[in-house]
Order: structure tokens, then sequence, then C-alpha cells
């Protein structure tokens, strides 16, 4: 899936939950907190088909929306 | 909630070494590895409840500085959920009451082992970063390092009353099941996965797995930490039956406690 579509699913759904239009540039975790961030994990991996794997991923790589939408359109 | 073992619980203590926090910097009340993570809040502990320590709290007017807090109930496959509420807390040792602080805090630096009739067997490190020290002498908190045997007197003797309840045996036993995949998880990539052992090198990779781990949890994401848990809890229903189950919610009961 393209990260401009992941980057717009990951936007509606804080903005469901939260109430907030996040900018792309947005930090996740001033957003939501780690436990809403596994929650939208694991909406994203029902809305991607197949289970996030970011282990070997340094953390600063999908810290922000943008960057998230990016590494997860590239796996 | 009526009858909340948590309600039985306020002014009791299970650690006793005055002022310990004079030698370490309070060390427990800090997140001391702070600047090596990159997502998560660096500025607060995380330190997690059930719901009925969450209400017991509340009830007794809880803590005036720390009240910041989230939850989440996590579901085993046999359709009962526990729900955990997460208290922020970033104020280092000075939350007031300080009485009214949470279990996991009073009870620091260990949790007890125990089997499934609640006897003793042992501690294990109840703040999980504390699970990577390989030798005690190493470990930043001066009751692990210097006070072992005595804290462990201490505290065989003052965790007896907790030991008889059975919601705290399965509390106990799923902590150790924690410790046991997440450990399990770090040996996928570290031979001793130890920050006392670890290179430089190594240990930045620790914490950018730890941090992930901590928002993904990976560790326990896999059918056989789901099974086990699973099968820990209807072995301790069959023995304690309601005075175990009560604490837990029914799939249809999650209306009722949002």
């Amino acid at each position: 899936m393209q990260d401009t579509k992941i980057n717009d699913i990951i936007k509606t759904y804080i903005k469901n939950l939260k109430q907030i239009d996040a900018k792309d540039d947005d930090m996740i975790l001033s957003l939501i907190d780690s436990i809403e961030f596994l929650e939208l994990v694991l909406f994203l991996e029902e809305k991607l088909g197949y289970e996030i794997d970011l282990s070997d991923n340094d953390p600063h790589e999908f810290s922000t929306i943008e960057k998230l939408a990016k590494v997860l359109s590239g796996k | 909630m009526e009858n909340n073992f948590f309600d039985t619980l306020k002014n009791k203590e299970y650690v006793f070494f005055k002022e310990c926090y004079k030698t370490c910097n309070g060390y427990c009340c800090n997140n001391f590895h702070a600047d090596s993570f990159k997502m998560i809040d660096s500025h607060n502990v995380i330190l997690p409840m059930i719901e009925a320590e969450f209400l017991s709290m509340q009830k007794n007017g809880g803590m005036d500085n720390v009240k910041d807090f989230y939850h989440k109930t996590f579901w085993l496959k046999c359709g009962v959920g526990l729900k955990l509420y997460f208290l922020k807390c970033g104020v280092k040792g000075l939350c007031s009451p300080h009485c009214n602080r949470p279990l996991v805090c009073k009870i620091y630096p260990y949790f007890p082992l125990v089997d499934e009739k609640g006897e003793f067997l042992g501690v294990r490190e109840v703040a999980m970063l504390d699970l990577f020290y390989k030798d005690d002498k190493n470990h930043p908190c001066t009751l692990v390092n210097t006070h072992k045997d005595e804290l462990l007197k201490q505290f065989k003797s003052s965790t007896k009353e907790l030991l008889k309840e059975p919601v705290m045996i399965f509390v106990f036993m799923a902590l150790e099941l924690l410790d046991k995949y997440l450990m399990k998880y770090f040996k996928n990539y570290f031979n001793e996965p130890f920050l006392d052992v670890l290179s430089e090198n190594e240990r930045k990779d620790f914490f950018k797995k730890y941090e992930n781990n901590a928002l993904l949890f990976k560790a326990w994401r896999n059918d056989d930490f789901k099974n086990e848990i699973n099968e820990l809890y209807l072995r301790l229903e069959v023995l304690y039956q309601e005075k175990l189950s009560r604490y837990f919610i029914k799939a249809n009961d999650e209306k009722i406690h949002p």
C-alpha cells in the first residue's frame, strides 16, 4: 500500500480517537499514548493484512505519522 | 467493588529500609535510561495495576500529584479480560500521600515468585528493565546490590498476606510469564542480554529493541505466550473459582466497566 494511503489511515484513526487533525510531522506519541499506539498498529495490521514487524527499525524511523507511513509502505 | 482485596492494603508496607533513596539518587522513581529512548515518554515512570487496585486507590483519595493514567483491557483466549491501568508518574519519589502509592512501588525491587497455592518460591525483579542485569552487584538499586539477603527475609515475611489472595497469585504468576517471554525475545538477538555485559554498541541496539517491544509487545504477541497465560488463568480458576474470576471481565460485561 502507498505511504500516502497509510498516512491517511493513521490520520483518520487519530481523528476518530482523539478528535485531532494530525499533521505529517506530528510525533505520534505526542498525540496518543503508548497503549493507543499498540492499538493503532493492530488496526493497521488489519488494514494491511499482515503482521507489522518493526523490531529491526530504530524507533526514530517511525516516530512521526509520515515516517511510520513510509516505513510501512516499504514493508 | 465490594470486598475489594486492595482496600485491605492501605498503609501496608513490604520493604523496610530507611531512606534508601539517598544512596541511589532515587533510582526506582526515575527513568534512568530515559536518554536511551527515542519515542517513549522519558519523563515518567509507568506504574501498572489491575482495576481493583485502581478503584481502591480512587476510594482512598489516590495521590494528590499523580493523576494521569490510561487503561486497556487484555483479553485471554477463554474470553475473560483483565483491565489494567497505567499510571504516569513523574514526581520522582515525592508522591503524596506516600502511603497511597501503588503496590508495584511498595514491593519494589521485587515481586514474589509463587506456585498456584501461593507458596513463596523466591523473587524476581518487578521493573522489567531491572531483569537485564547479570550480576546483582551491578544493579543500580542499593537494596539489590548491597542488602539482598536481608531484603529477601523481609520480603518473604511481609508478602505472606498478598500470597493468600487468588488474584495476586495470578498477577505474580502472570508477571513471571511476561518476564520469561521477554527474556526469550531478547535471547533471539543477544547471547547474554544484560546491560552490565553488553558493549556500548550492543547496548544501543538493546535499547532500540526494548523500546520497540514496549510499543509493539512483540515478546508477548505469540501463541505460546497467549496459550500459557490462558492456561494459567484456567488452572487458577478451577482452584479459586469466584474468588479469582470476580476480578476479571467477561466478554459481554465490557459495557458495564467502560
